[in-house]
This record gives structure tokens, C-alpha cells and sequence, in this order.
């Protein structure tokens, strides 16, 4: 059975009238012996190959590496070294593995596609982590499961994919209407700047961009197709910019005009770097035009909630951007540093919330717990 | 007031030195007192105190109160009611956003408290207000500050009585401060924005498109009845989908009634026909075939079965999307009427996507209004953590859709205030007999799948079979459910 | 409050004496509050070097004989262990000064101010400002007189409900009103702001002391820590502006004159036993006053002052108004006033001594005097159960045998801890506070200054006061008349003259006189803030 509910993490001695104790996003199961023994379920065992595959074989991959790549809490350089000398020497640590190793095949295939999608592991092991309870001669059952669960989401993720895709292009053709109801009221008055006057107001928000507005409607509305794809060639990275699509030039469907931002000089790496990210991901209307010739990008998904990444910096580092065609070398460095530098830290003010509600402006409420603790 | 004040009658007095060095330094209190630490004894007040001076002294790195009291401006009027403050408002650091922050709630807090309960004074609710648009702007500051910045004006609006739960604006308030139209193109880029920095938008549409896609694997004819359609949106990736089934048979005919109001209720993107237009364009684009109705609510937008224009054989779906951040507010009745009214038709599936609000029921408006605040810090923060340093971007989605947004909600929870037994719409529909429908695994997944490509923080909740929530953190923030009539074959 | 008194007949006030004719003529002063030089009611006050310079025409003869007058002369009459004497001059310099004389004197003195006494009025060679009757806007305002706007008075609403979280200890509660008052607080807002700040500030002490530690004056500079001078001048100028004092002053004054009007023998010495919070201020106007008498002033005019007990260190930085700079001292100025009055002035100070303990020894009474006990807002600090000191005080007052004793009192119900929770004594000091604040920043017009600072912090000392004990006026009767005191009429005079004082001031004040009790009741706003009564000895109890 697939539980999808998250347990939420437990330290390894809490739980002891359980038979295991499950750490949730961490695939990490471990006994209740206070001896931090660990079991390799299914899950983990795969996230090690991987691990190891991504080092380049188990022959290359060291216990300190792999704990890096897996990054998963709990587990230590002893664990790692002992399993990593079985896996050398061939051995499968338990027989629930025998069933998994036949369809090798399969799972090397899923390697691939997690390599490129990592976060599709992730959901895969908190899936898995969430199935862990099953007795361990359910262990095959639940690997084929695992196996079919596997497959369907790779189906569901791509058509994910082309729903993404498909909402983007209709969004697109409401950008164009709006576009062409922008134009049509511009000829209309005659009088371009007393029309636009709202428009202007109400985009200059979005920074001096709007100030090169006229120009740009030109070019970008009655303009030549050639030039456009000029800038296509040329500015394609500030095109993914979803400012772009703030502006009245990017109702335009032209993704074609320098970052707004550019002025504010060295932000915009940055800028790029955080839209790059949903925007490739998240809409595909940024695909200019419309245009077959323009590949969607196929999005990595996700990071790999297991590990304590959690900061953009890690994310870049550990994750290969997709859109190596719209990066060189040189911005990808570029914008790693700066999200490093630059990006706030998260704020919590959601949670501080959820904790001071319980002051309860109910009233005076004796002996209540502080909130603030 | 106008001052009447001559400086030379009395320079010997400095203002600048006139409230500064209490020996107590209040503004730097640490939220993280441990107030845990507290049994029983009156001690604990004492240690309450010292603790915090001891914060105060560990916390206080930023610099301290200045006065901005320029001479010439600085004497309190009489009948002043906003003196001047010491604050550091301007100067602040990071380092005392979290404080600041706290003390944001806490006003906002109070203020509510002012309005309403049994301390009701709207001298202090002013006092409060004024205070609060001292310390926040809707454009810039933290998340909590332009946040504060919208409860303060909606909580104004209250107080005013200028608060309206209008119908026509999004999110159905009109503070004061959002009458103004927003042109259409801002409209179209906050929703773009928006799209694209969250995943609520699409979250809601692509789990009832799940839903309503594994609902009519074998049929031939699908009828989608769409109780607020807005742009019409949603149906894009639906018809994608439809169209590249590979199992079973040909692409289906889809049809899809859009519920339309009496009024002149939409203003941002066009009429209903546009919809259609843009729908039917886009479907024939893409190869699948498809038809598009109106169908009229009554003039108090309640919803007629009888109006529905129904074939036989085809599949029959209620959609009902409910506060999407982009959506206009509908009131429950006409709400209540559609889905009532979707019973008797017995359709196939219902999928509605609403709001989770804890239902405080009895709490009255200031555990309402608490929690309004939490479940917008929530979203205010899953757009932050989206796009950093795009504060402008975000702005412009708070002043579109959220702004307006808190201004209704809160003006119906003050009106509401101590009438209504409030509900989630999902509790509704399982009171008056429909049937939950689980959610797939590959619905599930899919909801991952799709968070996964934005931050971090979101979550998705299976918080019943038939029922996914999308969460920032620990915050429930909207759900999608699926429903069916009890009769139904499914 | 009624306008139509005969104008005419202006009350015997120092400052109205000044006036001359009108006491509807003000100075500038609603608009220059601070313009201090300018106009004072307190000539006596003036320094010996500003005096100097003043002086410019005078003799030197003259200059001498006033630096004489001044200078303290032992006396032999030690009253007690604890009385510091102070200028009790055994001869009298100039017994014969003429009326003239005088006058020609503080004409001098007063270059800059208008003359006082009856004959005065025409004489004024400082440029004074033309008459100006404020009494339309007055009347225009009276009619705010009954609107006590609770609704305007937030600070209590967030004060109040913290108080009462303390006592229901629910900390988070607590913490928030504590985090909304600091926001709010301010020492330069108007008074609801500065409510908030004095309040907060009670409420954190009360948090964060051990009962009986000693109390920090957060809340800035109080009496005690002003210098003498600014002191003085601030509470002069405060008497001018607000009178929470001034009027209870004003009636002991008069009600003195009716007292010895009453007397049958003009040459009797009058006793005062000042047991108040006036340092002084108020009695240089009632010297005036007595050389007003037919038959002039009293052959002795004797003032014993007791000052509040400072040994108690709580009480001193806690009571309000009752204790003033450490080095000052009234008598010196007062004595030199008098002289140029050419009234016999004799002044004792009784320090550190429990008003219960007080006796005809130890204020050296005699049974020919004309004893006149003022007791001004300082017996609602003594005990007023278990043990109750203030009913055997006024059993010693009336042992005393006194011609007459005028108590005033705040009119309001007692907040100390025998009374109620923290919570409901504190909510009546924060309602005490609140009317002084309101009324002083009407007083001070918004505006900010070091006075309305000093003033203000000394009164929010009452926040963290635990002996305000204040009684209503009706259990005050009740204890006086309990041990044989019986309530007299105030005279026409002393009400005529306490209503025509109040019109310079602001039109929310009003007095009343309760016909069933005949005290003369000041009101803030429609509120109750103090009560002025008079009383005898009930010769049909002899006590």
C-alpha cells in the first residue's frame, strides 16, 4: 500500500514501542536499538547506488564521498564503509535485494532519469519511507510495486510536462489578445502617450523597462520578424526573465528586450538565476512565440528533498542546470556566487504566526503554555 | 493642526533630549524570551523582566533609537495623535525584522482585539492604525511589514466603515486603498506573476483536471460544468491531456458550460465569450474537439439545474474553483447553490478547490483575523521564497490580488462576526450526501511533482482520501477535492 | 460652572491681586507658556540677584535693609527635637513700615509687573497686555464639561486589561499588552501616549521588583531630583496653568480669613499647620491677603510646616507631590516677603516626624492662637485600616483644638492592595493619572516642556505608589465627623473667589458645591478629581 502521508522525523530513540523508527525525509531507517545499527531498505540502497554510480563506480566512490552525494542525516562514514566493501565485493547486504538485482536493468534506467530529475528520488523515498513499515516478507511485493510506481510517475511526470506546456501556451494567447487590445486602443486614440498614460502608470513598477516602451511596441508589434529573431539569438537569457512578461513589450510576445533589471547592475545574475528557475520550469510560455523550433525545456524537477540542501547555492552546485544553452560557464559562476552572497534567508514569520496565534486574543486564559517558548 | 509656535520664545529647550534614555531599552525585546521558564510564583514576573533586559542587552546590535526629531517639526500638537515616535523605522537591520515583526502582530493583534470584543474602543483601534502605518508601506520592508501594511489598511477600512464585500474586485473587499481599477494589464501581469512564482494556481487546476481525467477514461463525451471560469485556464491542460491519452478510446468531445453572472462581474480578463473564443481557438489548435456554453445565474447568482442544457450519455463534471488567489469573491449562497443544484444532476465528479481556513467558529473575529494573518504570512512567504529579490514583482501581485483580497475577507469575517457557522465547502458537500472519491497515487504524485518545481517550503497533504492540500510549511493553504453524487456509477 | 459673579469684586489671590480689576485678564500666557519672565504671580519668589538688577533706582539703604530681613535669625523657641526654626525674627525690623512704603517697594522689585494691593491697579508702570476677556471661548467650551469620553481614553484600554492579566497571571497575555504599550508609549505624545509610557513603566516594575525594592525613577525627572529653582518655578507655573492645586489653595486661603474673621479678638496670632504639597507657593498670597484685613495683619503669623517623613525611601520616591528637592527650602523667601509685607512671619518645620504622633507640644500651640490645620492631599498616605492611623490622626487634629481644619482630598476610591486586586487598584491610579495628564496637557496646550515632564513624572509616581490609600469624600466626612469635628459652610467669599479663580482656566473644570455636605468639589471633564471641606470642632463632643 502507498501511503503518501509524511511521518514526520523521529529521533533515532523516541519510538520504542515501535519496531523501527522512520525518518521521513531522509529515507534513513533505523532500529531502536540504541546502537545506531541500520537497516538498508530498498530505498536507501538505491540512493547508495546511485550515489556510487554518480561517482563513478564503486571503485572510485569513497564512504566520505558517498556520504556527501546521499547526504541523507543519520547515516555515518561506519555504515557507509561496510556497505560499501559488500557492494564492492558483490555481495548483497540482505536477500530482499536479490529481487531487485534481477531487474538491474530497470533500475540503471531509473538511475538515469533520476540523475537528470533529482527530485523525483526524493518523492521517491518519502513514498518508500512511507511503506517501510511492511513487514520484511512483503519486501518483494513492495519492490515490485516500487518498480510500477516508478514507472507511473515517470508518466506522470511528463505529462506534467506537456500540462505545464499546454497552460503556458494558452496563457500565451491571452498575452497576445491582451497585446493586440493594447495596440488597437493605441491606434485607435491616435495620440500614444495620453492612451498609454494608465498603462505607463500602472507598469512603472517594473522599472525604467516601461520608459523604452514606445520604441519597443514598435519594434516588437510591427516590427520585422528577422529582428526579433536576432535578439532571440542574443538575449535569450534575459528573455526567460518573467519581468518580461510584465512589461508591455513581453504582452507583445516578445521576449526580446534586455533584462529590465540590467540597470541595477550586479543583481541581475541573480534575477536570472531565481526566475531561470520557474520560469524554464514553470512556464513554458516563455517559449517565444510559440515557435515549434524552440525546445521546452525538460525541468529538473526538484532537488532532492532528502538532503539537508536546502540553500540555492547547494542547489546549483549539486544540480546541473538544464539550460546549459542559455548558460556559459561564465554566468552560471557568476550567479552562484551571487546566491550565495544575496539570497535572504528564509523568513519565518508563517511560523511565528502559527505560535503567537496561540496568545488567543480569546482572553485571559490561566496557566496557559507561552507561545514564545 | 497648524503649529503656532515661536522658536524664540523658548530655545532653550531641547526636544532631542527630552524621552530618550530610560534605562529601558523595550524596542530591542527579544521575542525569544523564554517565557517557559515561568511557573507559578510572582518571581517568575521578576525573571519575565530580567530576561528580558538580558536579551535586550545580547539582541541589541542594532543601532540604537534615534529621535528624529527635527526642532522645527517635533513638538507634539495638541490634539496630535500620532507623536512623534522614537522608532528606529528607517535604520532597522535585518537583525530586528524578526522583533519587528512581532511587534507588527502584536498591533495588528491589538487593533483587532480594538475593534470588536469586550474592550472595544475604536479610539484605540485608530491609535493603533496610525501607529501601524508608521512602521509599514504595502511597497516595501519585509514580508510581515507590507503584509501588516494590508491588514493595517484593510483593519482601516473596518474601522471606517468604508470596507465593502464587493463582488466585482478580486478577492471581493475594497479597502480604500484599492478602489482604484487596476488596469487590465497589470491584472494580466500579477497573474502571470503570479503563475509563475506559486504553484496555487496550477496546483488547484491540474489535481481537478486529475481528477476529472481518470473520472472519463472510457467516455466519449465529456460535459464540464465550470461554475467560475475566469480566463479558462484551467481547460487548456485538460484538453492537452484528453488529447494524448494513449489507452482507450479516441479523444473525447469535451464540452464545457461556463456559469456566467447576471452583472457585469468580471472585469480582468474579458468576457465569458472571450473565454470561449480563446478555448475554442486553443482546442482547435490542438486537435480536440470541443464546444463551449454559457449558462446564466439568476440575478442573485443563484444557480438553476434546470438551465443547463444536458445530453444524454455524456459525462457529466461539476468544477468548482474556489479562492484561487486570482479568483473573485462569490458568496456562499450562490456557491451553495451550485454544488445543492449539481446533486440533483447526479454528476459524474465534483471538484472543488477552496481556501483551508481553520474554522474558528468560536473564536470570534480576533481568532479569525489571527488566522487570516497566519494563512497570508504563509502565502506572502511562499512568494518571497520563490523570488527573493523580486520585491517589485511581488508587490505587484500583493496589490493586484492579495491586497483586495484581505480587505474582503476580513470585512466578512467582522460582518459575520458571531453569526455565521462557518464551514469548509468539502464539510459542506459531505454533510449534504456527496461521496469522496480517492485521489490517485498519480494525482498525488503529479501535486509533488509540480511543487517540486517551486520552492522548497511547499508541501502537499493528503488529508483525506479524497482530499489534497497544498501547504507552505506547516501552514494548510488550499485544498482540492474530489466529490462525487452518491447515486453516481463511479 | 457659572460666569455671572460680579466681576468687580475680584477674589484675594496674589496673582488676581496683581491684576487689578479683571480677572478675566490673563497674559499672554495660553500662548507663550514658557515666557516665564514675562509674567509671574510669584514676585516673591524673585531671586536676590535678579532683585540686584532690578533694582536699579533703589537706595542702597534699602537694598541693605532687605538683604537683612532675609538673613535667618536663630531663635530660642525650639519646638521639638525635630524642628529645624527658621527665621523667627524676635523683633520685628520695621514694625512701622507704612502701607505706602511697601507698595513704593515691591514696585520696585516689580519693575516688570503690574502692583499689587487695591491701590496698585492704576499704578502699573510694566507694560502689561490690554485686557482681554477669554470668556466667550470659555463658555463656548463649558459645554464639553459632561463629556467624559471613555472612548477617547485608549491607554486604559490596554492598561487595564494587562493589570488584570497580571492578576490572572496569564504571562502571554501579559506579553502582548506589554509589546502593544511599548509601541504606543511615548513621552512626547499627547496623554493618552504618555499614560501608556508611565503605565507601561508601572506595570514593568511592578513585574520586575521584589516588594519593597527601591523604585528607579524610570519615568524621568521627578521633584526630588529638579533643582530647587526649577522646582519652584515649574510648580508656580503649573499653578498657573492647571488648578489641581491651585484651587484647594486658593479656598484654605480664604477659608484662613474667614476663620479669623469669625475670631472676635483681631490680635490674636494665627497658627497654620500646613500639612500639605503646596512647598510653599500658596502662602504668599494669603500674606497679601491679611494686610488686606480691616485691621490689618495678625500680630503673629505662625507657620508650621510638616514635611512628609523621609525616612521612609519608598514613600519618597512613590508619593506624589508631597516631597519636594532635597535643598529646598521656602522659608527664606517667604520670611523676606513677609517683611515686606511688614507681617510678622514665624516658620517652623517639623521634619520626620509620624503625623500620628504629632501634639500641642510639639507644634507649640497655644490656646490663645487662632490654630488653622490645612491638610492637603497627604493624609491618604496614612493607613487607613489595621492599624488605622488616619482615624487617630484626626483624633490628634482634633486634640489639637484647632479653630478650624480644611481637608482636601482626592475625591476617588482607594487603590491600595487591603482594597482590591492589583488589577482594580491600579486601574483606579491609572484613572487618577489619567486626569492629571489630560488636564495638564490641556493646560500646557500640547505642548512639551521640562515643567509638564517634572510634573507629570511626579504624579505617575502614584502608579507605583502602594499607599494610596485615597478615600471618597463621603467616608472622609465620616471619619471627621466620627471623632468630633462638624462641617461648616464655606464662606460666599471662599466660593465666589475659587469659581472667578477658575475661569482663567481651562473650561473642562468646574466646581461644585454639594449642598448636603457644603464641600466644594473641583471636577475634571464631568469626573470628580478633589474636594475641599471645612470643619470646627463639634463643641457638643468633646472628644
Amino acid at each position: 500500500m502507498f501511503h503518501p502521508k509524511q511521518q514526520k522525523p523521529s529521533s533515532m530513540n523516541s519510538h520504542h514501542e515501535r519496531p523501527m523508527c522512520v525518518q521521513g525525509d531522509s529515507g534513513l531507517v533505523l532500529t531502536t536499538d540504541p546502537k545506531p545499527r541500520l537497516r538498508w531498505t530498498v530505498e536507501l540502497h538505491e540512493r547508495f547506488v546511485d550515489a556510487v554510480t554518480q561517482l563513478g563506480g564503486p571503485d572510485k566512490a569513497t564512504p566520505k564521498t558517498i556520504m556527501r552525494v546521499m547526504g541523507v542525516k543519520g547515516l555515518t562514514l561506519y555504515h557507509l564503509k561496510s556497505h560499501l566493501q559488500k557492494f564492492r565485493l558483490g555481495k548483497q547486504p540482505h536477500k530482499d535485494f536479490n529481487d531487485h538485482s534481477m531487474k538491474d536493468g530497470e533500475r540503471a534506467s531509473s538511475l538515469e532519469l533520476q540523475r537528470n530529475n533529482a527530485s523525483s528520488s526524493g518523492i521517491l523515498g518519502r513514498s518508500m519511507n512511507d511503506g517501510s513499515n511492511v513487514h520484511i516478507t512483503d519486501a518483494i511485493r513492495m519492490q515490485m510495486e516500487v518498480n510500477r510506481r516508478l514507472h507511473e510517475q515517470l508518466e506522470v511526470q511528463r505529462h506534467l510536462q506537456l500540462r505545464i506546456e499546454a497552460q503556458g501556451k494558452y496563457m500565451q494567447t491571452i498575452l497576445e489578445k491582451a497585446c493586440q487590445t493594447l495596440a488597437g486602443e493605441n491606434m485607435a486614440s491616435g495620440s500614444y502617450n495620453k492612451a498609454m498614460g494608465p498603462d505607463i502608470s500602472g507598469m512603472k513598477d517594473f522599472g525604467p523597462a516601461a520608459m523604452n516602451f514606445p520604441s519597443l511596441q514598435d519594434l516588437n508589434i510591427y516590427g520585422a520578424t528577422d529582428h526579433l529573431e536576432l535578439h532571440h539569438q542574443n538575449m535569450d537569457r534575459s528573455s526567460i526573465d518573467p519581468f518580461m512578461h510584465t512589461n508591455n513589450d513581453s504582452m507583445m510576445l516578445s521576449k526580446k528586450r534586455p533584462n529590465p533589471y540590467s540597470n541595477n547592475s550586479g543583481k541581475s545574475p541573480l534575477i536570472w538565476a531565481d526566475d531561470l528557475r520557474l520560469q524554464e520550469l514553470g512556464t513554458p510560455a516563455a517559449a517565444p512565440c510559440l515557435d515549434d523550433h524552440h525546445q521546452i525545456q525538460i525541468a529538473p524537477l526538484s532537488i532532492d528533498r532528502g538532503s539537508d540542501i536546502d540553500s540555492v547555492s547547494d542547489i546549483y552546485e549539486t544540480k546541473p542546470i538544464l539550460s546549459g544553452d542559455h548558460h556559459d560557464s561564465m554566468g552560471d559562476k557568476k550567479f552562484d556566487a551571487s546566491a550565495k552572497l544575496e539570497r535572504p534567508s528564509p523568513r519565518r514569520m508563517a511560523d511565528r504566526i502559527t505560535n503567537h496565534a496561540a496568545i488567543s486574543a480569546g482572553g485571559i486564559t490561566q496557566g496557559r503554555s507561552s507561545p514564545f517558548g | 493642526m497648524a503649529m503656532v509656535m515661536d522658536l524664540d520664545h523658548f530655545p532653550n529647550f531641547s526636544y532631542a533630549t527630552a524621552s530618550t534614555d530610560d534605562g529601558c531599552n523595550w524596542n530591542y525585546w527579544s521575542p525569544v524570551v523564554d517565557w517557559e521558564e515561568l511557573s507559578a510564583g510572582q518571581e517568575d514576573f521578576h525573571h519575565l523582566i530580567d530576561s528580558m533586559v538580558v536579551q535586550d542587552v545580547v539582541l541589541n546590535q542594532s543601532p540604537s533609537p534615534s529621535i528624529y526629531q527635527d526642532y522645527n517639526n517635533s513638538s507634539p500638537d495638541y490634539n496630535n495623535s500620532s507623536p512623534e515616535y522614537n522608532m528606529m523605522t528607517d535604520d532597522e537591520t535585518n537583525g530586528s525584522d524578526d522583533c519587528k515583526g512581532l511587534r507588527l502582530i502584536h498591533l495588528l493583534m491589538a487593533a483587532a482585539e480594538a475593534l470588536t470584543g469586550p474592550n472595544k474602543s475604536r479610539e484605540l483601534a485608530r491609535v493603533i492604525l496610525v501607529r501601524l502605518k508608521e512602521l509599514v508601506s504595502p511597497n516595501d520592508g519585509t514580508n510581515m511589514e507590507r503584509l501588516a501594511a494590508y491588514f493595517t489598511d484593510a483593519l482601516q477600512g473596518l474601522l471606517d466603515g468604508t470596507a465593502c464585500g464587493g463582488k466585482n474586485v478580486p478577492g471581493g473587499g475594497c479597502g480604500h486603498q484599492y478602489k482604484e481599477e487596476h488596469h487590465q494589464t497589470e491584472v494580466l501581469a500579477a497573474f502571470q506573476l503570479l503563475q509563475d512564482m506559486s504553484p496555487y494556481v496550477k496546483f488547484g487546476h491540474f489535481t481537478a483536471n486529475q481528477a476529472i481525467l481518470e473520472a472519463v477514461t472510457h467516455d466519449r463525451r465529456v460535459h464540464i460544468v465550470d461554475y467560475d471560469i475566469m480566463e479558462g485556464i484551467q481547460w487548456a491542460s485538460l484538453m492537452q491531456a484528453l488529447v494524448s491519452r494513449k489507452d482507450g478510446p479516441p479523444t473525447p468531445h469535451l464540452r464545457i458550460t461556463a456559469l456566467s453572472r447576471g452583472g457585469s462581474g468580471r472585469r480582468s480578463f474579458g468576457t465569458i465569450q472571450e473565454t470561449g473564443r480563446r478555448l475554442t481557438a486553443f482546442a482547435a489548435s490542438i486537435g480536440q474537439p470541443f464546444s463551449f456554453h454559457q449558462c446564466r445565474l439568476d440575478s442573485d447568482e443563484t444557480f438553476r439545474p434546470s438551465s443547463l442544457k444536458l445530453v444524454r450519455g455524456e459525462a457529466l463534471i461539476f468544477n468548482c474553483m474556489l479562492h484561487l488567489p486570482h479568483f473573485s469573491y462569490r458568496a456562499p449562497e450562490s456557491i451553495a447553490s451550485f454544488l445543492s443544484g449539481s446533486k440533483t444532476l447526479n454528476p459524474r465528479l465534483i471538484t472543488l478547490v477552496e481556501e483551508e481556513m481553520r474554522s474558528p467558529s468560536d473564536e470570534g473575529f480576533v481568532g479569525r483575523f489571527m488566522d487570516s494573518l497566519h494563512h497570508y504570512s504563509a502565502v506572502y512567504d511562499s512568494l518571497e521564497a520563490g523570488f527573493p529579490m523580486q520585491g517589485r514583482a511581488r508587490a505587484l501581485v500583493e496589490r493586484v490580488f492579495l491586497g483586495p483580497r484581505i480587505a474582503g475577507s476580513l470585512a466578512r469575517i467582522y460582518r459575520a462576526c458571531g453569526e455565521e457557522e462557518w464551514c469548509s465547502w468539502g464539510q459542506w458537500l459531505s454533510a449534504v450526501g456527496f461521496r469522496p472519491v480517492n485521489t490517485s497515487f498519480a494525482n498525488h504524485c503529479q501535486a509533488k511533482l509540480l511543487l517540486g518545481l517551486y520552492n522548497d517550503g511547499y508541501r502537499v497533504e493528503e488529508l483525506s482520501s479524497n482530499k489534497l492540500v497544498l501547504g507552505w510549511k506547516s501552514r494548510r493553504l488550499l485544498s482540492a477535492s474530489i466529490w462525487t453524487s452518491k447515486d453516481s456509477d463511479l | 460652572m457659572t460666569i455671572g459673579e460680579p466681576e468687580p469684586n475680584p477674589p484675594p489671590d496674589h496673582v488676581l491681586g496683581w491684576m487689578g480689576e479683571s480677572v478675566s485678564y490673563f497674559p499672554t500666557f495660553f500662548d507663550d507658556p514658557y515666557e516665564t519672565g514675562d509674567f509671574s504671580g510669584d514676585s516673591w519668589w524673585v531671586d536676590g540677584h535678579n532683585l540686584e538688577q532690578d533694582q536699579v533706582n533703589t537706595s542702597a539703604n534699602s537694598f541693605t535693609t532687605n538683604t537683612t530681613s532675609i538673613t535667618p535669625v536663630p531663635t530660642d523657641t525650639v519646638v521639638s527635637n525635630h524642628s529645624i526654626p527658621v527665621d523667627l525674627p524676635k523683633k520685628r525690623k520695621l514694625p512701622d513700615d507704612s502701607s505706602p512704603k511697601a507698595a513704593q517697594k515691591n514696585k520696585n522689585r516689580r519693575v516688570n509687573e503690574s502692583d499689587p494691593g487695591p491701590a496698585g491697579a492704576a499704578q502699573g508702570v510694566a507694560p502689561r497686555k490690554p485686557t482681554t476677556h477669554k470668556r466667550g471661548s470659555r463658555s463656548a467650551g463649558s459645554s464639553n464639561n459632561n463629556s467624559n469620553n471613555k472612548e477617547g481614553r485608549w491607554a486604559e484600554q490596554l492598561l487595564n486589561p494587562c493589570a488584570a492579566a497580571i492578576t490572572a497571571r496569564n504571562l502571554s497575555r501579559v506579553q502582548h499588552f506589554l509589546y502593544v504599550l511599548n509601541d504606543l508609549s511615548s513621552l512626547n505624545g499627547d496623554a493618552n501616549h504618555r499614560l501608556a509610557y508611565h503605565g507601561l513603566q508601572a506595570l514593568t516594575h511592578h513585574l520586575s521588583s521584589a516588594p519593597g525594592s527601591s523604585f528607579s525613577s524610570a519615568s524621568g525627572k521627578t521633584f526630588a531630583s529638579s533643582s530647587p529653582k526649577f522646582f519652584r518655578d515649574a510648580l508656580i507655573k503649573f499653578n498657573d496653568i492647571n488648578p489641581w492645586f491651585r484651587i484647594p489653595n486658593n479656598v484654605v486661603n480664604t477659608s484662613i480669613l474667614q476663620i479669623l474673621a469669625e475670631q472676635g479678638n483681631q490680635q490674636t496670632n494665627l497658627h497654620i499647620l500646613d500639612i500639605g504639597v503646596s512647598h510653599g507657593v500658596q502662602w504668599p498670597t494669603l500674606l497679601e491677603e491679611l494686610t488686606r484685613r480691616t485691621g490689618g495683619p495678625p500680630p503673629l503669623v505662625r507657620l508650621t510646616v510638616v514635611a512628609p517623613p523621609t525616612s521612609n525611601d519608598q514613600s519618597r520616591h512613590t508619593t506624589p507631590f508631597a516631597n519636594g528637592p532635597q535643598n529646598y527650602d521656602f522659608s527664606s523667601k517667604l520670611l523676606s516677603f513677609a517683611k515686606d509685607m511688614n507681617i510678622n512671619l514665624q516658620i517652623s518645620r517639623i521634619e520626620n516626624f509620624q503625623l500620628q504622633n504629632l501634639n500641642s507640644q510639639v507644634i507649640s500651640s497655644s490656646a490663645e492662637e487662632t490654630l488653622v490645620v490645612c491638610a492637603q492631599f497627604r493624609l491618604h498616605n496614612l493607613n487607613h485600616s489595621t492599624p488605622d492611623d488616619r482615624t487617630e490622626f484626626l483624633r490628634v487634629l482634633r486634640s489639637l483644638q484647632p479653630k478650624g481644619v480644611i481637608l482636601s482630598e482626592n475625591n476617588t476610591d482607594c487603590s491600595c492592595s487591603n482594597c482590591g486586586d492589583f488589577a482594580t487598584g491600579f486601574s483606579r491610579r491609572v484613572e487618577y493619572l489619567w486626569r492629571f495628564l489630560d488636564s495638564t496637557s490641556v493646560a500646557f496646550k500640547g505642548r512639551e516642556s521640562e515643567e509638564r515632564r517634572m510634573m507629570e513624572a511626579e504624579a505617575a509616581k502614584v502608579l507605583i505608589n502602594v499607599g494610596e490609600m485615597n478615600e471618597r469624600k463621603e467616608k472622609w466626612c465620616e471619619r471627621m465627623k466620627g471623632v468630633g469635628f462638624k462641617v461648616e459652610v464655606f464662606g460666599e467669599e471662599t466660593i465666589d473667589g475659587a469659581r472667578a479663580l477658575l475661569r482663567k482656566y481651562d473650561s473642562n473644570w468646574e466646581i461644585r458645591v454639594e449642598e448636603k455636605d457644603s464641600c466644594v468639589g473641583l471636577w475634571w471633564k464631568g469626573q470628580q478629581v478633589s474636594f475641599c471641606s471645612l470643619w470646627k470642632m463639634d463643641e457638643d463632643r468633646l472628644t
